[in-house]
């Protein structure tokens, strides 16, 4: 504590003076004869406790009175701040939260007017000489932040820029650009060193701090914390909280496409979940835009205070492509950044398979895939999903396989070397493949292709040929069971007599055991052997059916099962889970170049729609990345490889973090910041207090003079309380003349 | 006899005050002289007392025809001899009678104006008078007499009496009570600081011998009120010792203390049928005893 008058600290010494008059008082009690002294005696024993606690009771609170008007009237100063900011060279760090959030209305006004204002307020503080740098939380990578200003024109020119475009659409973390900030001023010569925190506090803002104190990692960032520079701890933080009393919100706050199948023509859906940060309830609606147009509105959804809800708008696309969809919310409220979610979709226009044959006859149904091309496309529209070409195996060698999503390989003879890995290398790169044995599968080349392929071009490796004679009393077997659980066999296995009525006369047994990695999705009667297993290999899989499509084998292509058996098949083989086009504000977006030849030239629209082009250094990076996400919509990617461009549209979306109003409380920052000072500005739209907060420190002069007035009314109470009554003050006559009872009663 | 204002304690306005007024006993006392008070002995006389059966030998002249026309059975008449009554006043000198802050007088002045008009009264009522002064000791004693002659010794006595130093209450009085052979009545005028359970065993002694008393306890009004307001250092007036007191704060104390003291006379003294006065000095002491006397007779 420092004192600004401290001349009176003198007059504590009046402090002597009650205890001066209490012993002047005594001494000059004038005598007087009484009569007895019997009764005094007595009732000065009685009273002299009580008079006693009294008399000190009162000494020690005028003392008191005295000693703190004397402080009181000193001018006493906490002095922990003082002189930083008055008198001396100041270096100054600003950090300046423009995240997502500060786009947030309180009281009318936006936080991140507030912000700008109050750092304005600090630049015109300073002096010449003074040095300032400018953090942001996020944002563009703008030159000039972190780099220290003397002049203060680069950032009061910087802070004019930010206060145009208005706060980013991304998350601000503050824990590590503090640490940053008080770093540099760490190099700094000035006298007086302070950072400057302009923030709504949210919690989230925050996390990257607690986090480091929760795991105790000993990050590089956090170590020469841990080591404590004691200069470090010398670097106030003065926190400027533009949080008031934010306007009620609704956000959205995630958007999900659920589909079972991305192909135009199929119902799809998106899920939006939204929630409710206010104190009342809300109610809102969702719409749902793609390529401009609404596809579709939700029901209204009424949303408790504090909670989240979720509701679905289900559409359809006709066309296949990459579509840009929009999710958008209505109705006024505290923040607008939250109220629309972006989503790129990509369909297919329909899903392109391959059946591959040995041969083909003249008369279609002589082949042995006749049946299956017919169940796979039944009608021949260009609407419908499934697209089978027909192809031979010496298309195998040189068509380009990833053209299809599943290849049907019907009763091919063998396997040759060249086929075998390029069949394994596009079931591993998620195609999927369907074995369909017959009259000409050779057993032998499949095995040993399967073997050469380290087990993953088959389920399993095949045994024998089933066949009527093998076993006695039996012409065929039949399916006893479906695995109902599998995506593409839910509900195919009621009625039983739907897959028991199949009957198989001929079928190559596969070698399945326990242990096995493969599926058994059904089998016959007679040793219970898998007819139907599929297995996974890398990103796709390989299904294998162990009977033909053809009559000459099963009953199969006859039943009522065929045909719902193979399209549900090819719907699941091809259904995938939608690719995630989508990143939040900040993130960069990384396009994989998928084992092709990586582009020269990227050509980008950003959701303002300007063009550029980006020359791509080829190297040794798998992908191409783009991190000037800082404006939300569509991308639209153009990756001009020299093969074939590649055409990809990306959504940015802000970070539904920024959404939770929930703010950090100042006690958690006071223990964050326990080794420094920490200084809480009243109100963000006026620093002038703080500034002399800083510059003077903080009076205790008021205190001690309230002091002083609580004890003047205490010492009242004290001299009341103790006092005699004002009854007792005066003097009680007793009763003269009283006749006694028996006179009183004769005189009756 | 006219009143002798030539005597310190005689004032000729307290006199006239109580010129008319008697003291009479209450009860039965023995007297040689025929007068006003009762005597325990009956006989013929001019006040009738009561009824008795004709037995052979009764005088006839005192024969009750009226009873006998009512009855139908004879009575003769009693009556009651009025005889003449000794008072012995005992006043206390002690020390603390000497007491007197903003009064005009003492506490013992004032008793001996006391004394002065009550022997008057009874030297004009032709009753026998006498006083015993005392403290810790008895410092004068006067027979009971009725000439003038004592009365004036009297007077001469009293104001040559000097204040003493301690209280002997109790032990005095019990001495003066095994001295009075025969009924007499005494008056007691004491402030009575010494132990009071003493004190009343002594006042019951004197009943228990059958004198009548009165009691009359004087204060000075500043005993009662307590009126000093700031630091004061007291000395006692008997003992010299002394005290430091805040009058503030212990004033409700020292008269609930003293009220209490009184209160227990007070009820000894009903208890015992001893009259009991309490006065302080400055109530003019005529009127104090002229309403006294007054409701006294009135029972």
């Amino acid at each position: 504590m420092t004192f600004g008058a401290a001349a009176f600290l003198l007059a504590a010494l009046a402090a002597v003076i009650p205890p001066i008059l209490h012993m002047i008082n005594r001494q000059r009690a004038k005598q007087l004869p009484f009569s007895t002294l019997r009764f005094l005696k007595i009732s000065v024993q009685k009273t002299r406790r009580r008079r006693q606690i009294r008399d000190l009771f009162l000494m020690l609170v005028r003392m008191a009175v005295l000693v703190f008007i004397a402080v009181g009237l000193a001018r006493p100063t906490l002095s922990k701040l003082r002189g930083l900011m008055g008198g001396g060279q100041s270096a100054i760090a600003i950090v300046l939260d423009n995240s997502a959030s500060m786009g947030w209305i309180d009281q009318g006004r936006p936080r991140f007017d507030v912000a700008i204002n109050a750092a304005n307020q600090i630049l015109n503080e300073l002096q010449m000489g003074d040095e300032v740098t400018l953090w942001l939380t996020s944002g563009p990578r703008y030159p000039e932040v972190g780099q220290v200003d003397r002049t203060h024109e680069k950032v009061r020119q910087l802070l004019g820029q930010i206060a145009q475009r208005g706060p980013t659409f991304e998350r601000g973390e503050l824990g590590h650009l503090v640490r940053e900030a008080r770093h540099q001023l760490l190099q700094s010569q000035a006298a007086n060193r302070y950072v400057f925190v302009i923030t709504d506090n949210q919690t989230v803002a925050w996390e990257d701090l607690f986090i480091e104190q929760r795991t105790g990692d000993k990050t590089p960032d956090t170590e020469p914390e841990k080591t404590v520079d004691p200069r470090l701890r010398r670097i106030p933080v003065v926190f400027v909280d533009c949080h008031r009393e934010p306007k009620p919100n609704v956000a959205i706050r995630k958007v999900e496409l659920a589909t079972i199948l991305p192909v135009a023509g199929i119902p799809m859906k998106v899920i939006v979940e939204l929630f409710n940060a206010s104190t009342i309830p809300q109610q809102r609606v969702a719409e749902l835009y793609v390529d401009g147009t609404k596809m579709g509105t939700s029901p209204e959804i009424s949303l408790p205070p504090q909670s989240s809800a979720v509701t679905e708008i289900v559409f359809m696309l006709s066309r296949g492509g990459t579509h840009q969809a929009e999710v958008r919310i209505s109705g006024e409220d505290g923040a607008r950044f939250d109220d629309r979610r972006y989503l790129a979709i990509e369909v297919d226009a329909n899903i392109p398979i391959a059946i591959v044959t040995q041969e083909r006859h003249e008369i279609p149904y002589l082949n042995d895939s006749f049946y299956l091309e017919k169940a796979l496309q039944p009608v021949s529209e260009e609407s419908w999903a499934l697209k089978p070409t027909i192809l031979t195996a010496a298309n195998l060698t040189n068509d380009p396989l990833s053209n299809y999503r599943i290849i049907y390989l019907v009763d091919l003879p063998e396997i040759d070397e060249v086929i075998a890995r390029r069949l394994l290398e596009f079931v591993e790169t998620g195609g999927k493949l369907v074995w369909i044995c017959g009259q000409d599968t050779q057993i032998a080349s499949y095995n040993a292709a399967h073997e050469a392929s380290g087990g993953r071009l088959l389920p399993e490796p095949l045994d024998t040929i089933m066949a009527p004679g093998i076993e006695e009393n039996r012409d065929s077997w039949q399916i006893t069971w479906l695995d109902g659980q599998h995506p593409a066999l839910v509900g195919l296995n009621e009625p039983p007599s739907l897959y028991q009525s199949v009957l198989v006369y001929k079928y190559i047994k596969a070698r399945h055991g326990a242990g096995s990695e493969s599926r058994v999705l059904a089998r016959l009667d007679g040793e219970g052997d898998p007819i139907l297993l599929e297995k996974r290999v890398g990103q796709g899989s390989v299904i294998w059916l162990g009977t033909s499509v053809h009559v000459d084998w099963t009953n199969l292509p006859l039943r009522p099962l065929f045909v719902p058996l193979m399209t549900r098949l090819a719907f699941y083989l091809s259904g995938t889970e939608p690719e995630t086009l989508a990143v939040l504000a900040g993130q960069p977006i990384v396009i994989p170049y998928q084992g092709q030849m990586p582009p020269s030239v990227v050509e980008v629209v950003p959701p303002d729609g300007s063009l550029s082009r980006l020359n791509v250094e080829r190297g040794q990076s798998p992908d191409f990345r783009y991190t000037e996400t800082h404006a939300v919509g569509h991308y639209l990617f153009r990756l001009l490889a020299s093969v074939r461009p590649i055409q990809k549209i990306y959504a940015v979306n802000p970070d539904p973090d920024e959404s939770d109003p929930e703010k950090i409380p100042r006690d958690q920052l006071e223990t964050a910041f326990s080794e420094s000072p920490v200084i809480f500005a009243e109100d963000p739209e006026n620093l002038a207090a703080t500034f002399a907060l800083l510059r003077h420190g903080r009076s205790l002069s008021e205190l001690f003079l309230t002091i002083v007035l609580i004890g003047l009314v205490f010492e009242t109470f004290i001299s009341n309380w103790f006092s005699p009554k004002e009854e007792e003050q005066q003097p009680k006559l007793l009763s003269l003349y009283r006749p006694s009872r028996r006179l009183a009663r004769l005189a009756e | 006899m006219s009143p002798q204002s030539a005597y310190r304690y005689m004032e000729p306005s307290a006199l006239a005050r109580v010129k008319n007024l008697q003291l009479v006993a209450r009860g039965v006392v023995e007297g040689f002289v025929s007068g006003l008070h009762a005597s325990p002995y009956k006989g013929f006389s001019i006040e009738f007392a009561e009824h008795r059966e004709y037995v052979p030998g009764d005088d006839p002249r005192h024969l009750d025809y009226r009873m006998f026309a009512r009855s139908e059975r004879l009575y003769i008449k009693q009556y009651e001899e009025e005889t003449n009554m000794r008072v012995q006043i005992l006043l206390d000198i002690s020390g603390s009678m000497n007491y007197r802050h903003e009064a005009k007088i003492t506490k013992l002045e004032y008793g001996c104006y006391l004394t002065a008009i009550l022997a008057y009264l009874m030297t004009r009522q032709q009753d026998s008078v006498g006083l015993t002064a005392f403290d810790d000791e008895i410092r004068l004693d006067m027979p009971a007499r009725s000439s003038p002659r004592h009365f004036n010794e009297m007077m001469r006595q009293l104001e040559s009496l000097q204040p003493g130093k301690t209280t002997g209450l109790a032990s005095v009085l019990h001495k003066l009570a095994n001295r009075f052979k025969k009924r007499c009545l005494i008056v007691l005028i004491s402030d009575l600081y010494d132990d009071v359970d003493k004190v009343i065993r002594a006042l019951h002694h004197f009943r228990h011998r059958k004198h009548e008393v009165i009691l009359f306890h004087i204060f000075d009004k500043a005993e009662l009120d307590f009126p000093f307001d700031d630091l004061v250092l007291f000395h006692d007036l008997e003992t010299d010792e002394k005290i430091q007191v805040d009058p503030l704060y212990v004033r409700e104390e020292y008269q609930k203390l003293l009220s209490e003291f009184v209160a227990e006379y007070r009820r000894a003294c009903l208890e015992s049928a001893i009259d009991y006065v309490m006065t302080d000095t400055s109530v003019p002491y005529d009127f104090m005893l002229s309403r006294y006397l007054t409701k006294r007779n009135q029972l």
